[in-house]
C-alpha cells in the first residue's frame, strides 16, 4: 500500500539544498572580504586576521607599542582622527557601565596615530565603528536596566563574546540555521503531502469498495451477513465516516424503496452513536456535522436531541437544528419559533424559507407566532404573512403598530398594505406623525392602495409642508389612487403650488 | 439489447443507475460529463440517453442542445436533476427533452420511465 519515495523529489531537496549551501558559502566568502570589525579587532585585542599578522610583525621587529598599533591600523585602512573620535566617545559612554571593556581601548588610544590606506572607506561610511560601539554599549545599557538581577551577568558576557568571536562564525552559524530550517520545511511538506495522498487514495479504495457492496445489499444481491463480512474494517472511524458518506450520498439521491433501507443501513451499523457523539463535541463544526447526519440518515435519533440546540449559543449550531426541525416536523415545521430565544439571522431565515418550499410544506397560520417576544421572529413572521397572502386574523397586526422596533412596524405597514387591510387606514394615518420617514413613506404608499377621497386632505397637507421625497410619494399616492386624486392634484396645480408641476411629470415618467 | 446512455458526475448515482438497468436487461453505456457523453453518441449511438444537468465540461442542457441540433438525432431524453426549479424543467422541454425526473428519484419509477420511452419511440 505505501506509495515508495519519488527519486525526483528527493532529488529536488537536495538540489535545493546544495544551491541554498553553494549560496551560503559564496555569502560567508564575501563576508570575510569584507569583515567590519577590523578596527575594533585592533583596539579591543581581538582575534582575527590583521592581529595575527600584527603578532607576526611585533614578534619580527620587536618593536615598541605604539608603533605596532600605527602599522595594525594602516593594514586596517582606518582614519586616524575618526578612529579616535569613535573610541573617545564610546569610552566616554562605556565606562558607565563596564570597565573592563573600556579600558583596553583607553589603553590603545594614545597609541593611535595616522593610517596609511582607506580600504573599507565605504563599509566604514555605511556602518562605522563609532555605530558598532555605540550599539554594544546600548544593548549592555538595556540588559542592565531591564533584564533581572541573574540574567544581566550573562547578558554582558554573551554581548561580550559575540563581540570577541570573528564575524563569520555568526554568519556560518545564521547560514547553518537557515539550512536547517530550509531542510525541516521541505521534509513537512514532503510528508504531509505524501500522508494527504495515501490518506485521499486509502477513502477512495475503500469509498469504491463499500458503494459495490451497498449496492448489491440493497438490490438484494447478498444479505446482510455476507455484507457485514464484506465492509471490511467498518470499526475504524475512518471507514465510519466513509460509510456514512457513502450512505449520505444514497440518501440524497435516491427515494421511494430506498427511504427506509438506507436509514435501516445505518442504525444496524450503529453509525448513529458517532453521529449523537459528535453532537456533544465541543467543537460547534462536530455538532453541525452530527445533526446534519442525524438529521438525513437516523430522524428519530435526531429528534430527541434538537430541542436541545434551537437556542445553542453558536448561530450555525443554531441553524442547522432549526433546519432539521423542519424537515423531521413535516407537520407543523414552525413550531420551534414559539420557544426561540436566541437571534434568528436573515440568512437562517432565508434557508428555511428554502428549504420550505422545496419540500413542499405546508404553510401554518404565522399570525399565530406574533405574539413571540423575539423581534427577528416578529419579522420574519410578517414576511411570511404578506408572502403567503394569510388574511385569517390579519388585524392581530394593528397590534404591531405600537412596537418598539422600528423594522417590525415598517413591516406592519407593509402588511396593511399589501393584504389591502383597509380597517388599518385610519391607525396608519394617526401613526404617521410619530413615525420614522421611512415608515412615513411606507404609510403614503399604503394609501395609494388603501385609501379614498377621506384621505386627499391629509396627502395635501404632506404635499404642502413635508420634504421632497415625502411629497413625490404623496403626489404618486394621490394622482394613482383615483380619478378624483387625479383631479384634485391638477386643481392644486392650477389655485395653490405651480411647483407639483414638477413632481406629477416627475412620477408620470415611465423611467421611474 | 436496447443500450442506454448515462450521463452523470456522481459516480455512486452513475454506478447504481446502471446497476439498475443492467438488471433490467439494457446494456448501459457511462459518460462521467456532457463532452463524453456526445462523444459516445457520436461514436456509438444509443437508444435512450438519461442525463443530469450540473455537470462538468458541457452541461446537460447543452447536451440535448448538441443532440438536437447539431447531430439532429430524435433519440429519446430523460432528464435527472436535483435543480428542479421551473425554469430548469421549461429549459430542458423547450431544446427537447422528453422527460424529466428530480432528485432524490426512485429507482423502480426511473425503469418504468424508461421503458415507456424506449416503447414511445418504436
Amino acid at each position: 500500500m505505501r506509495k515508495p519515495i519519488k527519486f525526483t523529489s528527493v532529488k529536488l531537496i537536495f538540489q535545493t539544498i546544495s544551491l541554498i549551501g553553494a549560496l551560503s558559502l559564496l555569502i560567508a566568502v564575501s563576508s570575510f572580504a569584507i569583515r567590519p570589525f577590523t578596527a575594533l579587532d585592533v583596539a579591543i585585542g581581538t582575534p582575527g586576521k590583521i592581529s595575527n599578522h600584527s603578532n607576526q610583525y611585533q614578534s619580527k621587529t620587536n618593536a615598541n607599542p605604539e608603533h605596532i598599533a600605527q602599522k595594525q591600523l594602516a593594514d586596517a585602512g582606518i582614519q586616524a582622527g575618526g578612529l579616535s573620535d569613535t573610541i573617545s566617545d564610546s569610552t566616554t559612554k562605556k565606562s558607565k557601565i563596564d570597565n573592563s571593556f573600556a579600558n583596553p581601548i583607553t589603553t590603545q588610544k594614545n597609541k593611535i596615530t595616522k593610517p596609511r590606506k582607506r580600504n573599507n572607506y565605504l563599509f566604514l561610511r555605511i556602518f562605522g565603528d563609532k555605530n558598532v560601539i555605540q550599539l554594544k554599549t546600548d544593548l549592555i545599557i538595556f540588559g542592565n536596566e531591564h533584564y533581572p538581577p541573574f540574567l544581566r551577568k550573562f547578558h554582558t558576557r554573551v554581548i561580550e563574546k559575540t563581540y570577541s568571536y570573528p564575524v563569520i562564525l555568526l554568519f556560518i552559524f545564521l547560514i547553518f540555521i537557515f539550512i536547517l530550517n530550509v531542510v525541516l520545511v521541505l521534509l513537512v511538506l514532503y510528508y504531509s503531502n505524501l500522508y494527504k495522498n495515501q490518506k485521499a487514495r486509502y477513502i477512495r479504495i475503500f469509498t469504491g469498495m463499500y458503494e459495490e457492496v451497498l449496492t448489491a445489499y440493497l438490490f438484494n444481491e447478498i444479505n446482510w451477513a455476507k455484507t457485514l463480512i464484506k465492509l471490511k474494517r467498518i470499526k475504524k472511524p475512518l471507514n465510519r465516516k466513509i460509510l456514512t458518506s457513502v450512505l449520505s450520498n444514497f440518501q440524497g439521491n435516491l427515494s421511494g424503496e430506498m427511504d427506509n433501507r438506507i436509514p435501516e443501513i445505518y442504525e444496524k451499523l450503529d453509525l448513529y452513536r458517532d453521529a449523537l457523539k459528535l453532537t456533544k463535541s465541543s467543537f460547534y463544526y462536530n455538532k453541525v456535522v452530527g445533526i446534519n447526519e442525524l438529521t438525513n440518515l437516523y430522524p428519530q435519533g435526531a429528534l430527541r436531541i434538537i430541542d436541545g440546540f434551537i437556542n445553542d449559543k453558536h448561530y450555525l449550531v443554531r441553524a442547522e437544528a432549526q433546519k432539521s426541525f423542519i424537515r423531521i416536523h413535516a407537520s407543523n415545521p414552525f413550531e420551534f419559533l414559539r420557544t426561540l430565544t436566541t437571534p434568528f439571522t436573515r440568512w437562517t431565515q432565508l434557508s428555511i424559507f428554502y428549504l420550505f418550499r422545496l419540500h413542499q410544506l405546508s404553510a401554518p397560520a404565522f399570525i399565530d407566532y406574533l405574539n413571540t417576544e423575539n423581534d427577528n421572529v416578529r419579522n420574519f413572521c410578517l414576511r411570511m404573512i404578506i408572502y403567503f397572502q394569510q388574511l385569517e386574523n390579519a388585524t392581530e397586526i394593528f397590534k404591531l403598530f405600537e412596537s418598539k422596533n422600528e423594522r417590525t412596524r415598517f413591516l406592519s405597514f407593509r402588511a396593511i398594505n399589501d393584504l389591502r387591510l383597509y380597517e388599518g387606514k385610519d391607525l396608519i394615518k394617526s401613526c404617521y406623525s410619530g413615525e420614522t420617514k421611512k415608515n412615513r413613506l411606507e404609510i403614503i404608499k399604503a394609501l395609494k392602495n388603501i385609501g379614498n377621497t377621506d384621505d386627499f386632505d391629509f396627502l395635501e397637507s404632506i404635499i404642502k409642508t413635508s420634504s421632497t421625497t415625502e411629497k413625490t410619494e404623496a403626489c404618486r399616492s394621490l394622482y394613482f389612487m383615483n380619478k378624483e386624486g387625479c383631479d384634485r392634484l391638477n386643481f392644486m396645480i392650477q389655485y395653490s403650488d405651480r411647483n407639483i408641476e414638477q413632481y406629477l411629470a416627475h412620477i408620470t415618467d415611465p423611467r421611474n | 439489447m436496447k443500450r442506454i446512455l448515462v450521463a452523470e458526475d456522481n459516480k455512486l448515482i452513475l454506478e447504481t443507475i446502471a446497476y439498475s438497468l443492467t438488471r433490467e436487461g439494457y446494456e448501459v453505456l457511462r459518460a462521467a460529463d456532457g463532452k463524453e457523453c456526445l462523444k459516445i453518441m457520436k461514436e456509438n449511438g444509443a437508444d435512450l440517453i438519461i442525463t443530469d444537468l450540473y455537470m462538468p465540461c458541457i452541461n446537460g442542457h447543452e447536451v440535448i442542445s448538441v443532440v438536437r441540433d447539431e447531430l439532429k438525432m430524435n433519440t429519446p431524453i430523460l432528464v435527472l436533476s436535483a435543480a428542479g426549479a421551473e425554469d430548469n424543467v421549461l429549459k430542458a422541454f423547450d431544446l427537447g427533452a422528453d422527460d424529466f425526473m428530480v432528485k432524490p428519484f426512485s429507482l423502480v419509477e426511473l425503469t418504468v420511465r424508461v421503458r415507456k420511452l424506449l416503447a414511445s419511440k418504436k
